[in-house]
């Protein structure tokens, strides 16, 4: 009878920490992307006293500025969707860079996120902007390897935890290059070969601007991701056997594009 | 719980995000000259199970004859679609609009402007182009604003 009493009190106790899925671990053969940050908000475009004003050469918009703290020692990867007040209310974000107007774009450095928008693509008019940026970890920015605070898990809206039902992006080959100075638009290339058989999806973002990381900003005038006559762009495209970049250089100083290949 | 690296096996420091339930596609063609295709725009639909207010999304966009593929969420605009597409000065265009659903079969809405950049002035004839726009969508923790 204790032999049976002991087998099922085992039992039980197996059984209750098999469905404890608070104790339940992720391990992959891949590495993702690693999300250390979210900001979501709001500002006036006009009177925002935060807002720095930009012009570039011959450029007959401004270019709008607005930054956030982000709280790291050094610079992050941002994707932003934004929308302005009509937009909010129909259920419209746009993707940052999506679309001919000038959509905006963001950026960092080592202190702060920076939220691009030219005139030309928000009417002045509609002058607040809702804004939800995604910040990710740059693995080899440096040697540095700071530690980062955890997101507290009581914000509402935040959920830390990965589901298994979900199919994650999964990062096949992440690496950086480094580009030589140049100026003047000269361009240099960099064939950089991967083995997943397609053409996959990826992401790079780079240095336009010496310890500014943006995402690829290649081409036009007069938008919000060409502020300074001094901005490198990056064009980058893919195929089944190679992810290609190409730069166009301005600074005159070298610069990094780390880039993600992902495994689909 | 302070002083977490941001590595995955400490998953308190990280998102539910990036989680891609789908990757759909949509094709379009297109063929002309600059003079009538300055503006044309085409709309797709894109089915997404299960998308959600607050979900975001990744759009590439490629060119089926030679498999080129390219994202659209960077600044990236002329000169890519030259690379890609092989004609001169081209340029396209997406916005993508999520409000539009049907009840139990989510859409996701795409509006495509494919415009022609001819700064030489002389039309450009076009053979008929095959573009494919892929969309991989995510979850995504962002506070729901209203």
């Amino acid at each position: 009878m204790t032999f049976l009493w002991t087998f099922w009190a085992l039992t039980l106790r197996w059984f209750r920490k098999m469905t404890d899925f608070t104790k339940a671990a992720l391990t992959t053969t891949y590495t993702t992307d690693k999300i250390v940050e979210s900001f979501s908000g709001s500002f006036n475009m006009l009177t925002d006293s935060t807002i720095e004003v930009h012009t570039l050469g011959g450029v007959p918009t401004n270019i709008y500025v607005y930054k956030i703290a982000h709280g790291f020692t050094r610079p992050v990867f941002c994707d932003i969707q934004t929308a302005n007040g009509a937009e909010l209310g129909q259920g419209i974000w746009r993707e940052g860079g999506v679309d001919t107007s000038n959509n905006p774009t963001a950026f960092s450095d080592s202190t702060y996120v920076y939220i691009l928008l030219s005139s030309g693509g928000v009417p002045p008019s509609s002058t607040t902007i809702y804004y939800r940026i995604l910040c990710s970890w740059i693995d080899d920015y440096d040697d540095t390897n700071p530690t980062i605070q955890p997101f507290p898990e009581d914000i509402v809206g935040k959920i830390n935890r990965f589901d298994s039902r979900r199919n994650y992006v999964k990062i096949h080959t992440q690496s950086v290059t480094t580009f030589s100075a140049g100026t003047g638009g000269s361009t240099q290339d960099v064939t950089i070969p991967h083995t997943v058989g397609s053409a996959t999806s990826f992401k790079v973002f780079f240095e336009a601007l010496p310890g500014r990381v943006f995402a690829l900003n290649f081409g036009g005038v007069a938008n919000a991701y060409l502020f300074d006559d001094a901005q490198n762009e990056l064009d980058a495209v893919i195929d089944s056997t190679n992810l290609y970049l190409q730069a166009y250089r301005f600074s005159n100083s070298t610069f990094r594009a780390w880039y993600r290949i992902y495994a689909e | 719980m302070s002083g977490l690296k941001p590595d995955i096996t400490n998953y308190s420091s990280l998102f539910e995000s990036f989680g891609s339930h789908s990757i759909n596609t949509v094709q379009v063609s297109i063929s002309g000259t600059v003079a009538d295709l300055s503006s044309t725009n085409f709309t797709g639909v894109v089915d997404l199970d299960a998308e959600e207010e607050g979900d975001r999304y990744d759009v590439y966009v490629s060119n089926v004859s030679n498999g080129r593929k390219t994202i659209m969420n960077g600044g990236q605009r002329f000169g890519s679609f030259e690379n890609v597409y092989q004609f001169k000065g081209a340029e396209v265009a997406t916005r993508i609009y999520s409000q539009s659903r049907d009840v139990g079969n989510a859409h996701l809405l795409i509006t495509l402007g494919v415009q022609i950049q001819n700064s030489s002035g002389a039309p450009i004839a076009l053979t008929s182009q095959t573009l494919e726009f892929s969309v991989v969508s995510y979850k995504a923790p962002f506070d729901v604003l209203v």
